[in-house]
C-alpha cells in the first residue's frame, strides 16, 4: 500500500547568471541535483537512502518536506499530491531530523519553548495542556523532564539530538525523515539514538526515511536501500539482498570501499577510482560510467533505467541482472 | 619545554573539552569590567539629571565683570570668557550630550536593524534596493550631508539626530543583513520552515534573536562615535548652537586660551573621554560574552 | 640494533583554561616500530590530537609536558630530541581538514616544494621537480598542471592527496595522522587509505593513525591504542583487541559500532558523558560509566599493566569483562 511517492522528481538550483548565458548562447547554467527520481514507499515502511557527497541525497529530503520546489516531477503522500503551496496541516505529516547538533536548535530558545511553540501554533493541544504533553514529549525520547528549561548551549549533542527527534514528533508526523542525524556524533551515542528511532518507528507507526553515507548504520535501520549517485537512484533493494547481493556496480564498489568493522579488509582494494565528475558537466549515458569497471560501449549511448525483475528490486545498470551476481 | 609565563589559553573545539557550561542568565556572566563601565554611565547620567540641583551657578548667567577666572572655591573650575561658570556649564552640558549621544546612536540602529533584516530575510528586489540605497548613502561625504541639513532645518538637537540617523543607519544594515542571512541557512529555521510557521514568526523568533548579537557589540562603540561626533560638530560651529552648554562647543570655545586657561579646553576634553571609556567597557565585555 | 623508531613513556600535556591548568593527556605510552601503523581510538576530546602535537612538537605556547619522548631520528635507537629537531626532518603530520591546513595563497606544487627547499637545500627547480615525483607518487593525476593550481581548485580528495604528499616531501620515518579521511567520502576515503598503506610498505615508514572510526583502524593498523579521558585505557594488536577486549571502554566502543559481521546483534551505546578534563574523577576516570565497577576501581591509581605479548589494560578487574548481564 503506497503510502509516500516519488514521480519523476526533478530539483535544480540555479549557479549563474541566466541572462549571461542567454546572451552567450549557452545553456542556463542549473545544477541538477535530482534527476527524474521515482519510488514508492509503503507506510510503516524504512527506507535508507544512501550516497556520497552531491548526490541529491539532503535535497531530495528539503524536496520532500517542501524547502526545495521541484522543477519537474511530483511527490505523493496518502494519495494525494504534495504541492510548494502546503498548509500547514500538510506540513506537520513530513517532519525532518537535522545532522548537526550545534545549529539544528535555536540557541536563544528554551527545549520548553522549542516544543511548545509548535504546540500552539498548530493548536495541538488545548493550552493547559501544553506543559504537560512537553514532558511526555521528552519522556517519549528519554530525556529528563529537567531538562526542559534548559539552552541548547548546556546540552551534549546526544542530549540536542533527542531534542531534535522530540521536536519533529511534537507535530506527529506520519513521515519521518532523519538526514544524517547521527553523524555528528560519537559512536557510543549514535548507537542509543539510532535503537530509539527503530524503537519510535515501531511504537508510533512512523514511515522512516534514513538518509546517510554510512552504510552500516543505514542497514541498522532500514527495511529497503535506495543507492543514489550524482542526482539518480542506481540501486533500490531490500537491504538484506543489497548488502549481500548488490547488482549496480556503484553499489558494488561503494560496499568494498567501506570499512567494515567486524569484517577484515584491505584498503584500497575497491575498483572506484578518480572522482565523481561535476554535476554541471555529466558524462554521456550512464553517469558512472567513467568510474565503472565493466563499462561497455553501450554504457556511453544509452543511459540505463532502474529496472528489476519486478517493481522493487531495482537496478540502473544494463548489466545489472545478468548472471548470479556475487557478494558486497 | 615551554615558559608557563606567557600561557596562551587552549582553545578547546571538541564540546567535550569546553568545560562546565555557564548556566546563569548573560547578565550574571559578564565580566567585571562591564559593571566598571556601567557604574560610569550611571554616574554621568544621574549627573545630567539633577544638573539643576547640582549646578552651584545658573549655567548661562553671564558676568562680564568675571571672565576667564582662576578656579576658586566659588568656580570650581573658573569662568569662562562670558564670565559664565563652567562647572555648571560642564554638569548641564551632560544633559545636551548624553541624550543625543545616545539617541544618536539608537535611532540609526533601529532603522538599519529594521532595513537590513527586511534586506536579508526578504531578499531579491527588497535587498536590492535597501543595500543600493546604503551603498549611495556611504558614498556620500558626510560632512556635507550635516551641513546641508542644518542649513536646510536649522542648527539644533534635531537636525542633528535626522543627520546621524541618516548616514550611521548603513553600518547597522550591512551588520544585521550579514547576520540575517547566515541564520536564514541554520538547520533551527528550516526545522522552523518544516513545522509550517509563518514567516514573519521565523523572522521574529528564530531570526532576528540570533542576528543582532553583533548588534549589540557594535552598539556601544556606536554610542562613543555619536558624542564624539556631536562634540566636532560643534567645535566646528554645526553642532548644538550657542548658549547651550555642550561639551564640544565648551573644547572650541576654550581652546583660544589654551595657553592661559587650559583647563576651559581640556577638562569637557577628559569628560567625553570618560564617558567614552565608561561605553566601551561596556561594549567590549558584551563582546566577549556574545562572541560565539 | 633495534627496530623500535618511537618511545612515548609517561607522556602528559599540562595547559591553561580561562586561567585554570588542566591535564588532558596524563601517563600516555607508546611505542612505533619501524614500518608499523599503531592506530589511536577514542571519541570526542582534544586528548588524541594533544598526543600526536607532543610527539612532533607543535603545542600551543604555554603548553607543559611531562613524561619523556625518544625518537629515533638519525640513530638506531630512540633518543631524547627537541621540537626543532624534527621538524621537516624525520616526523610529519597530516590533519583532518585539507581546507584550512593548506595555504591557500600558495600553489599546491609550492606548497610541497618548501619543505625540500628548505630542509633539504634543493634549489627551486629541483624541489619543484621533486615536488611533481611526489605527487605522482600519490596518484594525482596531470601532477605537472595540478602542481600550478591553487588548493580551492582541488577536490577534497585531491587536497588530502597533496597534504600527504607535503607529508613525504621531506621523507620522515614518521607520519602522523590525526583523522584525515572523516570528511572524505567513503569512496575517496578508500583510496587515501589505500595509498597509505602501499607508501608504508613501499618506503618502510611508520604510521600513527588517529580515528573516532574503528572500522578504518581495523583495516589499516597493525596495533591500536584505545584512549578515553587523556590515558590509554588499552593496548594490543588490533586484531585481538577487537575481538577481545581487556577493558570495559574497548568493550563497549565495540558493541556501538555496527558491525558487517554480526548483523542481528543490537547496538549499544555508554550511558553518561566522558568527564571534563577540569574534573577527572579520582580512581578509574570511566568507572562512573562502567558496568563492572567495583568499590576499589574508584581508588585505583591508574597504571598501564601487561596481559600477554603487546597488550596491555589499565583495568584492574579485566577477568570480569564478558560477563555482563543486560
Amino acid at each position: 500500500m503506497t503510502f509516500l511517492e516519488v514521480r519523476d522528481l526533478t530539483v535544480k538550483f540555479r549557479v549563474g547568471s541566466a541572462l549571461v548565458a542567454r546572451l552567450k548562447g549557452e545553456p542556463v547554467p542549473d545544477l541538477v541535483a535530482v534527476d527524474g527520481l521515482s519510488f514508492a514507499v509503503g507506510r510503516g515502511e524504512s527506507i535508507g537512502i544512501v550516497g556520497e557527497s552531491g548526490c541529491g541525497k539532503s535535497t531530495l529530503a528539503k524536496a520532500i518536506t517542501g524547502l526545495e520546489p521541484p522543477a519537474s516531477g511530483s511527490i505523493w503522500l496518502d494519495g494525494r499530491e504534495l504541492t510548494q503551496r502546503r498548509d500547514r496541516a500538510t506540513r506537520r505529516r513530513t517532519q525532518m531530523v537535522f545532522q548537526d547538533p550545534s545549529s539544528s536548535l535555536n540557541p536563544s530558545l528554551t527545549v520548553e519553548k522549542t516544543l511548545s511553540e509548535l504546540l500552539r501554533v498548530h493548536r495541538l493541544v488545548p493550552k493547559d495542556e501544553i506543559d504537560d504533553r512537553c514532558g511526555q514529549l521528552m519522556d517519549l525520547v528519554d530525556l529528563p523532564r529537567a531538562l526542559l528549561s534548559s539552552r541548547p548551549r548546556s546540552l551534549s549533542g546526544g542530549q540536542r539530538q533527542r531534542v531534535g527527534i522530540a521536536r519533529a514528533l511534537a507535530l506527529e508526523p506520519e513521515v519521518l525523515i532523519a538526514d544524517e542525524a547521527v553523524a555528528a556524533l560519537d559512536v557510543s551515542v549514535q548507537a542509543p539514538i539510532l535503537n530509539l528511532l527503530n524503537q519510535l518507528r515501531d511504537e508510533l507507526g512512523l514511515t522512516v526515511m534514513f538518509i546517510s553515507h554510512d552504510l552500516a548504520v543505514v542497514r541498522y535501520v532500514s527495511d529497503r536501500v535506495i543507492v543514489m549517485y550524482l542526482g539518480k537512484a542506481v540501486e533500490d533493494r531490500p537491504a538484506a539482498d543489497l548488502f549481500d547481493d548488490p547488482r549496480h556496480p556503484y553499489t558494488k564498489a561503494l560496499m568494498a570501499a567501506a570499512p567494515k568493522f567486524g569484517v577484515k579488509k584491505a584498503p584500497g582494494e575497491s575498483a572506484l577510482k578518480g572522482e565523481p565528475p561535476s554535476a554541471l558537466d555529466l558524462p554521456s549515458g550512464c553517469r558512472f560510467r567513467p568510474r565503472c569497471p565493466i563499462a561497455q560501449d553501450i554504457c556511453a549511448e544509452a543511459e540505463p533505467d532502474l529496472t528489476g525483475p519486478s517493481k522493487t528490486p531495482r537496478a540502473a545498470c544494463h548489466f545489472a541482472w545478468e548472471g548470479p551476481g556475487n557478494s558486497g | 619545554m615551554i615558559d608557563p609565563e606567557h600561557a596562551y589559553d587552549l582553545e578547546p573545539t571538541a564540546e567535550a573539552d569546553r568545560g562546565p557550561v555557564d548556566e546563569r542568565p548573560l547578565w550574571q556572566r559578564l565580566p567585571k569590567k562591564v559593571w566598571v563601565g556601567v557604574g560610569i554611565v550611571i554616574a554621568y547620567v544621574l549627573i545630567a539629571l539633577l544638573a539643576p540641583v547640582l549646578a552651584p551657578h545658573d549655567p548661562l548667567a553671564i558676568n562680564p565683570a568675571n571672565q576667564l577666572a582662576s578656579p576658586s572655591g566659588e568656580h570650581l573650575l573658573g569662568t569662562d570668557q562670558l564670565g559664565r561658570d563652567v562647572f555648571s556649564r560642564l554638569i548641564h552640558a551632560a544633559r545636551v550630550d548624553l541624550p543625543i549621544g545616545f539617541l544618536g546612536a539608537a535611532f540609526p540602529m533601529i532603522a538599519g536593524t529594521i532595513l537590513g533584516a527586511l534586506a536579508g530575510f526578504f531578499g531579491r528586489w527588497t535587498d536590492t534596493v535597501i543595500m543600493r540605497t546604503a551603498d549611495v548613502v556611504q558614498a556620500f561625504p558626510a560632512y556635507i550631508l550635516v551641513i546641508v541639513l542644518v542649513f536646510a532645518m536649522g542648527q539644533g538637537a534635531r537636525s542633528i539626530l535626522v543627520a546621524f540617523t541618516v548616514l550611521a543607519w548603513v553600518v547597522y544594515a550591512r551588520i544585521v543583513r550579514g547576520e540575517v542571512l547566515r541564520v536564514r541557512g541554520l538547520d533551527y529555521v528550516y526545522a522552523a520552515r518544516v513545522a509550517g510557521l509563518g514567516r514573519l514568526r521565523i523572522l521574529r523568533v528564530h531570526v532576528m534573536p540570533n542576528a543582532i548579537s553583533q548588534t549589540l557589540i557594535y552598539l556601544p562603540n556606536d554610542i562613543v562615535f555619536a558624542t564624539l561626533a556631536l562634540a566636532s560638530f560643534s567645535f566646528l560651529g554645526l553642532g548644538i548652537p550657542p548658549p547651550t552648554p555642550e561639551w564640544g562647543a565648551m573644547i572650541a570655545e576654550g581652546q583660544p586660551f589654551i595657553r592661559t586657561n587650559w583647563w576651559l579646553a581640556t577638562v569637557p576634553g577628559l569628560v567625553i573621554v570618560v564617558f567614552g571609556l565608561g561605553v566601551s567597557l561596556i561594549g567590549e565585555g558584551l563582546e566577549e560574552r556574545l562572541h560565539r | 640494533m633495534s627496530n623500535r623508531i618511537l618511545e612515548v613513556s609517561d607522556l602528559s600535556v599540562t595547559l591553561q583554561r580561562a586561567g585554570k591548568p588542566i591535564t588532558p593527556v596524563e601517563g600516555v605510552s607508546l611505542t612505533v616500530d619501524r614500518g608499523e601503523a599503531l592506530g589511536i581510538a577514542g571519541e570526542s576530546g582534544c586528548d588524541k590530537t594533544l598526543t600526536l602535537k607532543s610527539i612532533i612538537g607543535l603545542l600551543p605556547p604555554g603548553a607543559v609536558v611531562g613524561g619523556d619522548l625518544r625518537f629515533a631520528l638519525d640513530r638506531d635507537e630512540p633518543v631524547a630530541y627537541e621540537p626543532a629537531e624534527v621538524h621537516g626532518h624525520g616526523i610529519s603530520m597530516i590533519s583532518q581538514e585539507p581546507m584550512t591546513a593548506l595555504n591557500p595563497t600558495m600553489r599546491v606544487g609550492d606548497l610541497i616544494a618548501e619543505g625540500p627547499m628548505v630542509h633539504a637545500g634543493l634549489d627551486r627547480s629541483a624541489a619543484r621537480e621533486r615536488a611533481v615525483e611526489l605527487m605522482r607518487m600519490v596518484g594525482i593525476p596531470t601532477p605537472e598542471r595540478r602542481a600550478r593550481m591553487w588548493p580551492h581548485q582541488l577536490s577534497g580528495g585531491l587536497r588530502q592527496r597533496v597534504m600527504i604528499a607535503t607529508a613525504l616531501s621531506t621523507e620522515p620515518k614518521l607520519i602522523l595522522c590525526d583523522e584525515p579521511t572523516t570528511a572524505l567520502d567513503v569512496s575517496i576515503q578508500d583510496q587515501i587509505l589505500g595509498l597509505l598503506q602501499d607508501i608504508r610498505t613501499r618506503l618502510d615508514m611508520s604510521i600513527i593513525f588517529v580515528s573516532h572510526d574503528l572500522a578504518v583502524l581495523g583495516e589499516l593498523c597493525d596495533r591500536i591504542a584505545i584512549m578515553y579521558a587523556g590515558q590509554v585505557v588499552e593496548a594490543g594488536p588490533v586484531d585481538e583487541l577487537f575481538a577481545d577486549p581487556r577493558h570495559p571502554y574497548a568493550e563497549a566502543l565495540m558493541h556501538s559500532v555496527p558491525s558487517f559481521a554480526e548483523t542481528s546483534e543490537e547496538l549499544e551505546g555508554i550511558e553518561g558523558r566522558p568527564p571534563d578534563p577540569g574534573s577527572f574523577p579520582e580512581g578509574c576516570r570511566f568507572a562512573p560509566r562502567c558496568d563492572y565497577a567495583r568499590d576499589d576501581c574508584r581508588i585505583a591509581s591508574f597504571e598501564l599493566v601487561s596481559i600477554g605479548p603487546g597488550r596491555e589494560t589499565a583495568c584492574i578487574h579485566p577477568e570480569l569483562i564478558g560477563g555482563r548481564q543486560r
